[in-house]
């Protein structure tokens, strides 16, 4: 799927229109929008614990988010929620003009989605796992498609190797490729360079780079600066559920008054704290 | 063959087909057929060595010639010897008979009913007042068939616990290592992840009890073959069942033992209870392994059953979040 394609399925375009990010001049259409959303869990030691509190988001094709945050700020439930994995206690989630919580099912097949911890099952060859993910999607010729995208991110050498024996870089090109089989327009990725070797991040912000530059949104979680800095053009500051800070990272080291974005954030979340 | 598939089907088949493909390449249905064989050889082999120590006639020593017609017309094997009480204290022999006397006496290192026996013979042939009434044996169900039908519940006993295993192991691993997150992003309904698991474990259990059985009833005959099939069959995708969603209730944080020993401890529950009242087994998957263990067969209501806790463990699956 072209991005051109990707508008016209959904039919609708609009213009976004926010101060300090870059502007996705050919992508503008809002792949994903949430309003107000929020949740908790009831934790044994802690009593409820309020994990997001009324988030709101709006990412348009082809732009990479920044979800910056210490650990325990909400993050990866804030991507589960969008993954339509965990339901809010309250908010809307429109993904590609679908309503997530009415729709959940329908809302999946427009995104991928890459947990933290993207686990392979074992006993299963990387092409198996690839194929087994583009048959459910409902993709014609799955096996070929499979190979194609394989091949397509680096792992063709190793598509009929066994997935428990793949080094943890070739994991991810995989669980990249399983996530991808469908060619969705918004890609939800949770620290997708946790565990990774220096030059296997640099492989992985590439790919994340080259899939946004096709007319995907992408919205990355992550607690690393340097790669926040180098890869989204667009950061949101979380901490304890909430979004304290928005913008891009001239920005943020604006409002912050610093010079890199590890101290923007420290600042940031000294005074949202 | 996939396009024969309904496209509402495909997703089920392709979670199923990878489930099945997970567990057979594993190679603990592979192992588990080995057992069958080695359980019957060693059913087979304990039996010769029981009749070997035990199964001849019991040897009873005596000091006297008279006793010889009497015991000897009782089935016993009568050894006539010098001093049989020195025999019997020193442990050589299990029953001695000696006078003292006007009196017989019968020593004995141990009892059971072969004592009770000579003790009777004894008794008749001194011409006692008081005689020991010994009750005939309880016929049992067919000869071999009681202790081959103990083989086959022994199996599908097997069988449930590895059900109980793979159906808490599956989830458990999968939400371990971040695949069933993956999963669970896909554009299907949630219950389908846990139908698909459910579905696989009948498919690889189910012919893997039945070619064990098989194997079993070749060495021994199995009585009621296809309904020890049928009951195994139910009990271990009811015990899959328990075990898939007792570890979909636990959090992660409850790791693998704990939900995995409240489903052992909940099947063998289940299955004490059809020993207990065999009645309830008639109806009941997974009671009815016990019950039929016991002696009652079970009914075909049990494959309804079977399907209704499936369906059970599948819909709470869909309620939860699982991560």
């Amino acid at each position: 799927m072209t991005p051109v394609e990707t508008g016209a399925r959904s039919g609708r375009r609009e213009n976004h229109i926010t101060i300090g990010w870059r502007r996705a001049d050919r992508y503008t259409r809002a792949v994903l929008r949430t309003k107000d959303l929020a949740r908790s869990f009831e934790d044994e030691s802690r009593g409820r614990v309020e994990a997001v509190r009324g988030i709101s988001l709006h990412v348009v094709g082809g732009e990479i988010y920044g979800l910056l945050g210490p650990n325990g700020a909400g993050k990866t439930t804030t991507l589960r929620m969008l993954a339509t994995l965990l339901r809010p206690d309250r908010g809307s989630i429109e993904i590609d003009g679908i309503d997530a919580r009415k729709e959940p099912v329908r809302a999946r097949s427009r995104l991928a989605y890459v947990p933290a911890e993207a686990g392979l099952p074992e006993r299963l060859s990387a092409l198996e796992t690839v194929t087994l993910f583009g048959e459910i999607q409902g993709i014609a010729r799955p096996r070929e498609h499979a190979a194609a995208l394989l091949d397509r991110l680096g792992a063709a050498r190793y598509t009929n190797s066994n997935c428990a024996s793949l080094s943890t870089g070739m994991k991810r090109r995989v669980v990249l490729a399983r996530a991808l089989v469908h060619n969705p327009p918004l890609l939800l990725l949770d620290e997708p360079t946790d565990g990774l070797d220096v030059a296997g991040r640099r492989e992985v912000l590439g790919l994340v780079q080259d899939l946004a530059a096709e007319g995907r949104a992408v919205v990355v979680s992550s607690h690393i600066m340097a790669e926040v800095e180098s890869l989204c053009p667009r950061v949101g500051v979380m901490v304890e559920g909430r979004i304290i800070a928005e913008g891009t990272v001239k920005e943020l080291l604006a409002v912050s008054d610093t010079r890199n974005l590890g101290d923007a954030f420290m600042a940031l979340t000294t005074t949202a704290r | 063959m996939r396009s024969l598939l309904p496209s509402s089907v495909r997703p089920v088949a392709a979670l199923t087909l990878a489930v099945v493909l997970r567990l057979l390449r594993e190679g603990l249905v592979v192992r588990a057929l080995a057992w069958p064989g080695l359980l019957t050889s060693l059913a087979l082999v304990g039996t010769a060595a029981a009749w070997a120590t035990w199964g001849s006639a019991p040897i009873i020593a005596v000091g006297s010639k008279e006793l010889l017609a009497p015991l000897q017309s009782r089935g016993f094997s009568v050894e006539l010897v010098e001093n049989p009480e020195a025999l019997v204290s020193d442990g050589s022999v299990i029953h001695a008979i000696w006078k003292e006397g006007e009196h017989w006496v019968l020593g004995v290192t141990w009892g059971g009913r072969t004592t009770l026996e000579a003790e009777a013979a004894l008794r008749e042939f001194a011409g006692d007042r008081w005689r020991l009434e010994i009750p005939p044996l309880e016929a049992r169900p067919g000869n071999v068939d009681h202790e081959a039908a103990l083989l086959a519940g022994v199996i599908g006993l097997l069988f449930t616990l590895y059900g109980v295993v793979m159906g808490a192991g599956t989830l458990f691993r999968d939400r371990g290592n971040g695949s069933l997150e993956s999963e669970l992003a896909l554009p299907v309904p949630r219950w389908m992840h846990a139908g698909a698991r459910l579905l696989a474990l009948l498919l690889v259990l189910g012919p893997a009890l039945v070619v064990s059985l098989l194997v079993v009833s070749a060495l021994l005959t199995i009585d009621d073959l296809h309904l020890w099939m049928l009951t195994g069959t139910c009990a271990a995708v009811v015990g899959g069942a328990i075990g898939f969603a007792l570890m979909a209730r636990a959090v992660a944080a409850h790791g693998f033992s704990g939900p995995l020993s409240r489903a052992l401890t909940l099947t063998m529950a289940a299955m004490a209870l059809g020993w207990w009242q065999p009645a309830l087994g008639r109806w009941l998957p997974l009671v009815s392994l016990g019950s039929f263990m016991a002696g009652t067969e079970p009914s075909a209501l049990i494959v309804p059953g079977a399907m209704i806790a499936a369906a059970l463990a599948t819909f709470d699956f869909s309620r939860r979040e699982c991560l």
